[in-house]
């Protein structure tokens, strides 16, 4: 059973790159814009799901690492005049660094101690940004443009940033496949399965949860580096707040955590609904795109607990189910 | 100095209790059922908006119209309860969390279709002005606020602790399906749990509406802190949540004075990562 279930994965895969190469000739630049929002989110998505999803390590603040990649870009591209390959490399040792501090006194918790630590960090980041006048404070730093080349990480035109953000998707669904196939794709789901049954089989818990956590967070590390270059410009509120771990958490969930398709169907979900309905809604400034998008996730929640994939994996697994049943 | 340092102490405290009692209500779903309800500090900020409304339309000060605002309040858990957590009571860990995320949402948006975006307070509140002490000044709003948080939080721990429904609920919180089988309603538990824990909330929200103003999102702040609460007393633990509500609201009234106010979020988390490294079940949390 495990054949037809991996051939739907590629041949949706296949179909999403496809469409992806086609899209961008036929639409507008904003329309390009919104497609680049979505690939850097499912990006996001998939490098949240290496960690929350496989390791079940629930993140609800992987903003930071988003903001560390941006900040630390932001920091030797316009403060030290470097290039921004430099930065990209910066922005991922950072965040590798940093992810290191971090899981060294909470990858041990049990879960929802954990799930509070990393809401912890999350303001902890945002407060401590927000007040440091190096890197502008709350006002933000903004980045010059100069050289327009692919030395530099800036293009004149907006395909070549799609093309940029589509090639870190490839990077990522190939780490996913890479993932679950390698030794510790089985650790990590062996660990979050049942953790004690893992340590006594002789699996290390917290190497394994550790090397998940660095991976997911230079990948998101990685977006926020692109974002930086992209937008030109990067302050707390739209590096660190609680918005966008929520949103990276949600697509993830929608679509199903610990399965490669999962977090890029949350994210086709996600982010067009979020904003379609900032667009036709938000411009109102009465709500009405929160009321649709939080009543659509309580509507998943409750009819789909395991996201859009739970659906497929019932559809072309039913022995599974009724393993399930039995046990 | 003394006299500042027992300044702080003082309007930690009365912090402090506002905190325990907004983590009361958290606590009690989270022992009752094991959902972390991130969408609690909304319905503070529902509570914050119902006292505000009664002031706008009729006149009525929080003080005096927080029992209709308590009652609605229960009524709104109760609906939330039977409508989508009832729902998602046997789901995985994780899809109670996003519920309640989304949940959360919803009533911001909610709260933005009605009272719109603006921030709101009450210019006028009964309860107005400060005491003077021995050079020690509170300000009267905060005093009563925090008699009242500590009250209620002893009154919901002796009717958990001592009658019998409270048995019934301390029962269903160990074992639901051996509770169901001594004949103990486990679903009319649920739902009183979910009445109480948003009533709760519905007291806070009324009484804070005295001295703070109310938005949107400013669940978000105080739902953060009330995590962080719960977590660091231990989840699961209520007289753990009353205590860390207190620490939290003293550390906060320190950093407040000694650092710029941008850092007073830093220390209180930083206190909890402190703490979470030695104390990994959190200060009275029960080792499972």
């Amino acid at each position: 059973m495990k054949l037809p279930r991996k051939f739907t994965e590629y041949a949706i895969l296949i179909i999403i790159i496809v469409t992806i190469f086609i899209v961008p000739h036929f639409v507008s630049s904003f329309g390009i814009h919104f497609f680049i929002i979505l690939t850097m989110y499912a990006i996001m998505a998939i490098a949240w799901n290496w960690v929350g999803g496989y390791a079940g390590q629930v993140s609800v603040g992987h903003a930071v690492y988003f903001g560390i990649g941006a900040y630390s870009t932001a920091i030797v591209q316009e403060m030290f005049k470097l290039n921004p390959w430099f930065g990209l490399l910066t922005g991922v040792l950072v965040a590798l660094l940093f992810s290191l501090a971090v899981g060294l006194p909470t990858l041990r918790l049990s879960g929802r101690y954990f799930v509070i630590s990393t809401l912890a960090i999350g303001e902890i980041m945002y407060s401590l940004v927000m007040g440091w006048d190096f890197v502008g404070g709350g006002g933000g730093i903004y980045i010059k443009k100069i050289f327009y080349s692919f030395r530099s990480l800036t293009f004149t035109n907006i395909i070549s940033y799609f093309y940029l953000i589509f090639a870190f998707f490839l990077l990522s669904t190939v780490l996913t496949i890479w993932l679950e196939n390698s030794k510790l794709g089985f650790y990590l789901r062996a660990i979050k399965g049942d953790d004690e049954g893992a340590r006594a089989l002789g699996v290390d818990l917290r190497t394994n949860k550790q090397i998940a956590l660095s991976m997911s967070a230079m990948m998101t590390a990685i977006c926020g580096v692109f974002w930086v270059n992209y937008a030109s410009f990067i302050d707390p509120e739209s590096a660190f707040i609680n918005t966008i771990s929520v949103r990276i958490l949600l697509m993830a969930a929608v679509g199903g955590t610990g399965t490669a398709l999962g977090p890029v169907l949350g994210a086709l979900i996600i982010i067009p609904l979020t904003e379609s309905s900032r667009v036709l809604f938000g411009s109102s400034g009465r709500g009405l795109d929160l009321l649709i998008y939080g009543f659509l996730i309580m509507i998943i929640a409750v009819a789909q607990p395991r996201g859009i994939m739970g659906l497929f994996n019932r559809l072309s697994k039913p022995q599974k189910i009724d393993q399930e049943l039995i046990t | 100095m003394s006299d500042v340092i027992i300044q702080l102490v003082l309007s930690g405290i009365l912090w402090g209790s506002v905190y325990a009692l907004i983590a009361s209500g958290l606590t009690l779903i989270y022992s009752m059922m094991s959902i972390i309800n991130f969408a609690h500090g909304d319905l503070l900020m529902l509570a914050m908006y119902f006292a505000f409304t009664f002031f706008l339309k009729f006149n009525i000060d929080p003080i005096y119209s927080f029992p209709v605002v308590i009652i609605l309040l229960g009524v709104v858990g109760f609906i939330i309860y039977k409508i989508l957590i009832r729902r998602v009571i046997e789901a995985p860990m994780f899809a109670q969390v996003f519920c309640t995320f989304g949940l959360g949402v919803f009533i911001q948006g909610l709260a933005q279709f009605i009272w719109s975006p603006i921030y709101r307070n009450i210019p006028t509140p009964v309860l107005s002005g400060v005491w003077r002490i021995m050079g020690i000044s509170v300000s009267k709003s905060q005093v009563i606020t925090a008699i009242v948080a500590i009250s209620a939080a002893l009154l919901t721990y002796i009717f958990i602790t001592k009658t019998k429904t409270g048995w019934s609920m301390l029962a269903v919180s160990q074992d639901s399906e051996a509770a169901a089988l001594m004949g103990i309603p486990v679903e009319k538990i649920y739902s009183l749990t979910w009445i109480l824990g948003a009533a709760l909330i519905g007291l806070a929200g009324s009484f804070m509406m005295e001295f703070y103003y109310v938005y949107p999102t400013v669940g978000t702040v105080f739902s953060n802190i009330a995590l962080i609460t719960i977590a660091l007393g231990g989840f699961g633990s209520i007289e753990g949540a009353f205590l860390a509500g207190l620490i939290v609201g003293v550390v906060e009234s320190f950093s407040g004075f000694f650092l710029p106010s941008m850092l007073k979020p830093v220390i209180v988390f930083s206190l909890y990562l402190v703490v979470i490294t030695v104390r990994p079940k959190g200060l009275l949390g029960r080792v499972s």
